[in-house]
């Protein structure tokens, strides 16, 4: 069963010099438990893209159907109640709360989802992050952080993860642990991932692949 | 290019500088609208005062009446006296005065240079009102102004037979109002202060960058300087001429009957002119202030150092110490300066703990606090400033209360009786006692001597002021006393006597003490049955029963105090011709207590109303530039509310929290307003006006009053959050934690 499907998709948005066209007809789908690489250069759409999908960004024309039931039949509830429980959202940088130590961040996360907290510190163990989870977000390094905001959907234990460029502001080693991480969770729970990103290695780790570049 | 460059902040947030702007007009709006209001309060306060007779009258030693000549003599003599002559000019008793404005602008207490519109009375100049006296009964008064010491041969001064005080009252609330009008300039400054590090702490990178490109630290520091400056003269402008409105647009009903009476334009002008002079100098200091900031462009900013709270712990202590003992009013003023600066400095500190998390908090809980601390601590100054504000409003409001209290209270007791009739010169009770036993013109009546004993204290003796009646009128009865022993009237009428406060707190006198007094050479042991409070002088007095009297002493003055029999008013003139009769005089010195009454509460009542105004505009002022500094930090968190929303707490949960994160912040001011609010109306009543007058009014405080309020406070929450709420959430981007977003 195909967790996101998306048909004919027209989004514009406007400016003081009137529409920007983004996309124009945009057609795919993501079956459950695969992973969809968004590739395109700047400015093609892919956060845009993936804040449609979460329900932050509204749509001109096109269906949209998520987890087997369409987009539009959901009120802003619904849509609240599903970020909470069942997809999780990690951005380029500044996934974490600053006045929040690494591990109260995960609770907070885990709290709002309505899991146990159990699990957490193993969650921070497991990612390499043991002995800084009582440092705050700007006490430690941009791929720590990355890291912990990995750590904070995987509390959530989510079924659609939305990365957006994940690993945009890590160098390559550090970019590739936590890919590695990333994939092996996603292959583990059966969850499915949308991945914007710049770096075609890590496209290439994904089971489709999607560009935005012409127009699509 | 470079200024380009510096100035380009303004253009990426034009808001900030409408903000910086107006915060600088209004709060040079409030300085010069609270100066002129307090001056216009003391004008109003001296006037009622003259009014009320608080001043010494003029006379020839020989007795004879005072008249216009006199008066030019006098003044060609360089003696500042200020004429009063009243001028019958109807049949129904109406009257014109005539003054003399340049006299009264030689009297200190004369400065505004007019007098009050008494109902109906018009003012006239003297020249004229002496023309109209020639054919009319009128009748000349020379008042004395309270410096002069020397006298010329042949003069002596007199008491105004009138006379009812309230000279000290009024001086003690102009103090107070005083005070509070320095704590004003207080919280405007440190608001400035707030949104101007606000706008340098977001430019401070751009500067650094600047600095980096080659451009010399101190260039910049001028640019800057200048920028500020020119800000400042751009909101001080406007803000004084907005002032002077606000100020007259308060003041306009007293305004409007000064510029009735006399073309007060050129004082007028003058005034507004040092006015500004002082707005300048105060927005200078603070502007000096803000610009401390900028030696330190590059330094990390640290919103709380550790050294903040210890200062304010010691500053705080030594203020409580110096407020104790403090024997001056110097030191009282100091020590006060101390406690606001150390409450200042140690809330923030004190307030970051009260809001610490509990432990196995809900991890949303345990957000909202730290976030909340967060707030705290990058909105630290505009909170201060608004803890003083609410705190100088709680204060204005319970010293308004109990100075409206006290004295309408205390004009009831000296204004018991409807009419106030003055012995002549050289007559006695017992020659009206017929007229007074007359049921239908007088109700009841009792008789005021005034005189002086001495307090013999070993071998010194203290001269006091002696006031004698008859306790056993109802009239007296009425009076309320501060501290006394049992049945102390029934005391009083064998032989005991009442104290006013200061001579008690003078000579630490309580209910029960003993005190030997010399009253016309004869030497009393008596016992001081109680203490009554005595607003208007700071001369102790003592209060006997007339009875108790030695046979042949003879009194300064002698008054009768007379209520009429209900319906009485018609009866006033018959009692009072009759009075005359007996005592075969004319033009009995009566006073209408009912028409005192009134206009004293009328003066009061105005300069009261003023001073309200003036503390809420200054609140209103810190929660503008609360909501105004609140947005810009709360926007700069935006990111961070907004992942609150990714993570899927969205529309009315979020408002929820946002709601609650700003109403717990407000919340946290007013607790901490209230004690300053306390501690400040103590300190004003019980420790500055002891030092200041002898006397202490009484501490109140008004919990109804707080919790208005707090409405106040959580309808501003109300409002940033709903602002929030409201505001588009795009656009919103990440901000860089590289480079130190606060946590
Ligand atoms: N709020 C907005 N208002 C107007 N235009 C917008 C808005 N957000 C994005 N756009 C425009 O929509 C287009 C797509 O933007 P989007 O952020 O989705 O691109 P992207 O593929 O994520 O780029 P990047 O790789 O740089 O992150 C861009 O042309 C952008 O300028
Ligand atoms: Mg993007």
């Amino acid at each position: 069963m195909a967790a996101i499907k998306v048909a004919d998709l027209h989004k514009s948005y406007r400016t003081g010099a009137g529409r920007v066209p983004v996309f124009e007809g945009l057609s795919f789908s993501v079956e459950t438990g695969h992973s969809l690489a968004l590739t395109g250069p700047s400015g093609s759409g892919k956060s845009t893209l993936l804040n449609i999908l979460c329900g932050m960004e509204t749509t001109d024309r096109g269906v949209i159907t998520l987890f087997g039931r369409v987009a539009a039949q959901r009120s802003p509830g619904d849509w609240a109640e599903l970020r909470r429980r069942r997809i999780g959202v990690v951005f380029q940088d500044s996934n974490l709360m600053p006045a929040l130590t690494l591990e109260e961040n995960v609770r907070l996360r885990a709290d709002l989802a309505g899991q146990s907290f159990g699990p957490v510190r193993d969650w921070l163990e497991r990612l390499g992050l043991k002995g800084l989870e009582r440092r705050y977000p700007d006490q430690v390094s941009g791929g720590q952080r990355q890291r912990a905001s990995l750590a904070m959907v995987f509390a959530m234990a989510p079924d659609l993860i939305l990365a957006d460029e994940p690993t945009g502001s890590l160098d390559r080693n550090t970019a590739h642990d936590v890919a590695d991480e990333l994939f092996l969770w996603q292959r583990r729970r059966g969850c499915t991932l949308v991945l914007a990103t710049h770096d075609l290695s890590l496209a290439d780790r994904c089971d489709q692949h999607l560009d935005l570049a012409g127009g699509n | 290019m470079l200024l380009r460059a510096i100035l380009s902040h303004y253009r990426r947030h034009p808001m900030q500088l409408l903000a910086l702007w107006a915060i600088l007009t209004l709060a040079t709006a409030l300085w010069s609208g609270v100066w002129t209001l307090t001056d216009q309060a003391r004008d109003s306060m001296q006037v009622g005062d003259r009014q009320l007779a608080g001043q010494q009258l003029l006379a020839r030693q020989d007795g004879a009446e005072v008249t216009v000549e006199d008066f030019a003599t006098l003044r060609r003599q360089g003696l500042c006296v200020v004429p009063w002559l009243e001028v019958v000019v109807g049949s129904g008793g109406a009257r014109v005065i005539g003054v003399d404005p340049l006299a009264m602008s030689c009297a200190d207490s004369a400065r505004s240079g007019t007098a009050p519109a008494l109902d109906g009375e018009p003012f006239v100049d003297i020249a004229e009102a002496a023309g109209l006296a020639l054919k009319r009964p009128s009748r000349l008064r020379l008042y004395l102004a309270r410096e002069t010491d020397r006298l010329p041969e042949g003069w002596r001064r007199q008491p105004d037979p009138s006379a009812l005080d309230t000279g000290e009252l009024a001086d003690s609330f102009l103090l107070n109002l005083n005070a509070l009008a320095v704590l004003v300039v207080l919280v405007s400054a440190l608001l400035i202060r707030s949104v101007y590090t606000l706008g340098l702490a977001q430019r401070r990178h751009g500067l650094q960058l600047l600095e980096r490109y080659g451009v010399q630290r101190r260039r910049l520091r001028r640019y800057l300087l200048l920028e500020l400056g020119v800000l400042a003269l751009l909101g001080a402008l406007p803000g004084h001429g907005l002032g002077l409105l606000l100020a007259e647009m308060l003041g306009a009903g007293f305004g409007a009957a000064m510029d009735n009476l006399f073309d007060t334009g050129l004082l007028q002008t003058s005034r507004s002119v040092t006015g500004f002079l002082v707005t300048l100098g105060v927005m200078t200091l603070v502007v000096a202030w803000c610009g401390l900031d900028l030696l330190k462009v590059r330094r990390e900013q640290s919103f709380i150092p550790g050294w903040k709270p210890m200062a304010g712990f010691t500053m705080l202590v030594a203020g409580v110490v110096l407020v104790l003992v403090a024997g001056s009013l110097v030191v009282a003023f100091l020590a006060t300066a101390l406690l606001l600066a150390g409450a200042g400095l140690i809330t923030p500190w004190l307030l970051q703990r009260l809001v610490l998390p509990h432990r196995d908090a809900s991890p949303l809980h345990l957000w909202r606090r730290r976030e909340l601390g967060v707030l705290m601590r990058r909105l630290a100054l505009p909170l201060v400033a608004l803890q003083l504000a609410a705190g100088t409003v709680i204060a204005v409001h319970a010293l308004v209360h109990t100075f409206e209290g006290t004295f309408n209270q205390w004009l009831g007791q000296r204004l018991a009786g409807d009419l106030f009739v003055e012995v002549p010169d050289g007559k006695n009770i017992s020659t009206v006692a017929s007229v007074l036993s007359q049921g239908h013109l007088v109700d009841s009546w009792h008789p005021v001597e005034r005189g002086q004993v001495a307090l013999v204290d070993g071998d010194q003796t203290h001269i006091l002021d002696l006031m004698a009646t008859d306790t056993r009128s109802p009239l007296v009865r009425e009076w309320s006393l501060l501290h006394a022993s049992e049945a102390p009237w029934r005391a009083v009428r064998k032989g005991a006597v009442l104290v006013n406060e200061q001579l008690a707190r003078r000579r630490g006198l309580a209910p029960g003490s003993r005190v030997s007094i010399l009253v016309e050479g004869e030497r009393r042991q008596v016992t001081v049955a109680g203490i009554y409070a005595d607003y208007g002088r700071p001369s102790g007095e003592v209060l006997m029963d007339v009875a108790f009297l030695p046979s042949g002493y003879e009194p300064g003055f002698r008054s009768l105090t007379i209520t009429l029999p209900a319906s009485g008013n018609s009866r006033q003139a018959s009692l009072v011709s009759a009075l005359e009769q007996a005592w075969q005089v004319n033009g009995l010195q009566v006073r209408d207590n009912a028409t005192v009454h009134r206009i004293a509460n009328r003066i009061f009542r105005q300069t009261f109303t003023l001073t309200r105004a003036i503390s809420y505009l200054t609140l209103g002022l810190a929660v503008v530039a609360l909501l105004l500094t609140g947005w810009v930090v709360l926007g700069s968190r935006h990111w961070y509310y907004q992942l609150l929303t990714t993570w899927g707490l969205a529309g009315k949960a979020w408002f929820h929290v946002m709601l609650r994160l700003t109403t717990e912040l407000m919340l946290v001011i007013w607790l901490a307003a209230v004690p300053t609010g306390i501690a400040l109306t103590w300190v004003l009543v019980q420790r500055i006006n002891p030092l200041a007058f002898g006397w202490s009014l009484p501490m109140a405080v008004y919990p109804g009053f707080w919790l208005e309020l707090m409405a106040l406070l959580a309808l501003s929450a109300l409002i940033v959050a709903g602002a929030f709420y409201l505001r588009a959430p795009s656009q919103v981007s990440a901000p860089d934690l590289a480079t130190g977003e606060e946590r």
